[in-house]
């Protein structure tokens, strides 16, 4: 029998990106809707990143930037997770991307993969969905 | 590896110093989860019994977070491990959380001999008091050299929670209306150092006097050291760990006097909180007595507690 608790979420935000307020906003709807989030705050390494969705026992992490470089970072995140030897701590992406961008990283099993603008119940929708 | 909740072996990971265990135990614990109690009979076999546990404590927005960084990065320059757990409070409206306290420590997140937990104050499993106690249990098995908890300084469950560490820092800000802060009761009672954080702000030097007088009271040999600190430029720091030192120092005059009495609280929070779920049990259903006027209050706790017997 798997217990019972809230959706925890860990956002993240990996190298230079300096761009805060969409997760910000993600972070108080996630909380609104009744999940317990993290947040890293900004300039995280992949293993940071990783290291504390391990610690904190985390359903998801939603990696977040806005400067164009999400298939890496989420490359480089899903595989510092792996060394941790998790691979049930789903991942989601959300931020600048271009259609290769969306393709690469739905190839790496992220989902998810929101452009700026998408209305914040489709992102919760999209997490409860995952959990 | 698929999420496990094996309790084999997450002990069997814990041994290895493998956090997966570590953090998939304590949401168990957590969460009331099937093999809590087996996993926490085995940590309290396992736990380390030279651990130091420090408590931080005070209002919302003092410095404790950006506090517990800096003296993690003093017990890591000394070789230590560290273990921190951080309370937050849960949204009363949606059960949600932001936990915020990481975020302060974001430094220490690539350093694998620091492991910090973020935990809600959900209110329904027996109180912050207990998923703490049960944490800390998890958290010595895993041999800690050092654990650290921080939690909200407003009620009951946080005064509580003092009497599952070794020493307890209250922390206060300078310019608060002072007294008022201190006066909540209970709390200056159970605090063993004094944290004047934010001390670059005008007013530390009277808010150190006030407590100093307060504390006169005390026999010198017993007397709560007063630190002034800016915990958002490391300083101050020496002398928190100063302060710890000395408090430790006193506390091992009658450290198993000490432990005798850490074990009974636990023994009793524990029970009481058995005690609590089964009378919660039988509460509806004595309403409704009451209701019908077929019983009174009094008579109603009576036989609940004939219940428990039987
Ligand atoms: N001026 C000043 N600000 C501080 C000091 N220590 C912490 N802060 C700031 O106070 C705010 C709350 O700090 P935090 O550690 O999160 O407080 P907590 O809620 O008690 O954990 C943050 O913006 C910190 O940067 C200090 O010594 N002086
Ligand atoms: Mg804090």
């Amino acid at each position: 029998m798997e217990e019972k608790r809230p959706i925890r979420v860990l956002i993240a935000k990996v190298g230079c990106d300096i761009h805060e307020r969409g997760a910000l906003t993600l972070m108080t709807t996630l909380r609104d809707n009744g999940m317990e989030v993290i947040y890293t705050g900004r300039y995280q390494t992949p293993k940071g990143v990783a290291n504390a969705a391990v610690s904190e026992d985390v359903d998801v992490v939603a990696l977040s930037d806005h400067t164009g470089s999400l298939p890496i970072i989420a490359e480089s995140v899903l595989s510092e997770l792996e060394k941790f030897g998790v691979s049930d701590i789903k991942v989601v992406a959300g931020g600048l991307l271009t259609p290769a961008d969306v393709k690469s990283l739905e190839d790496m099993g992220v989902t998810g993969n929101y452009g700026p603008g998408t209305p914040m119940e489709v992102i919760v929708e999209h997490i409860r969905g995952l959990v | 590896m698929a999420r496990t909740t094996n309790v084999d072996e997450l002990i069997d990971l814990m041994k290895n110093r493998d956090i997966k265990g570590l953090a998939r135990a304590i949401s168990i614990v957590e969460n009331d989860g099937e093999g809590k109690v087996r996993l926490l009979n085995e940590a309290f076999k396992e736990a380390s019994g030279t651990c130091l546990t420090l408590g931080f404590t005070g209002a919302p927005g003092v410095g404790k977070s950006t506090l517990i960084n800096s003296v993690i990065k003093q017990y890591r320059q000394a070789g230590k491990t560290v273990g921190v757990i951080t309370v937050d409070p849960t949204s009363p409206f949606s059960g949600g959380a932001v936990l915020g306290d990481r975020l302060r420590m974001k430094e220490h997140n690539t350093d694998s001999d620091v492991y910090i937990r973020s935990l809600a104050s959900r209110k329904a499993l027996g109180g912050l008091s207990e998923a703490t106690k049960y944490a800390l249990y998890l958290f010595k098995a895993f041999g800690f050299d050092v654990i650290i908890v921080e939690t909200l300084g407003v009620g009951q469950d946080e005064i509580d929670v003092a009497k599952f560490v070794d020493v307890t820092a209250l922390l206060l800000v300078p310019g608060y209306g002072d007294t008022i802060q201190m006066a909540k009761a209970g709390i200056m009672e159970i605090a063993d150092i004094f944290i004047i954080n934010k001390s670059d702000r005008p007013g530390a030097e009277l808010l150190k006097k006030q407590i100093l007088n307060i504390l006169y009271m005390k026999p010198e040999g017993e007397r709560p050291p007063v630190v002034n600190t800016s915990a958002d430029r490391d300083e101050g720091v020496e002398a928190v760990m100063e302060a710890i030192e000395l408090v430790r120092s006193r506390s091992t005059i009658d450290g198993t006097e000490r432990y005798r009495r850490r074990i009974a609280e636990e023994i009793r929070s524990s029970a009481l909180s058995l005690l609590k779920n089964k009378v919660d049990q039988h509460l509806e259903q004595m309403v409704d007595r009451v209701l019908t006027c077929a019983t009174t209050p009094i008579e109603a706790a009576e036989d609940i507690l004939r219940h428990l017997r039987g």
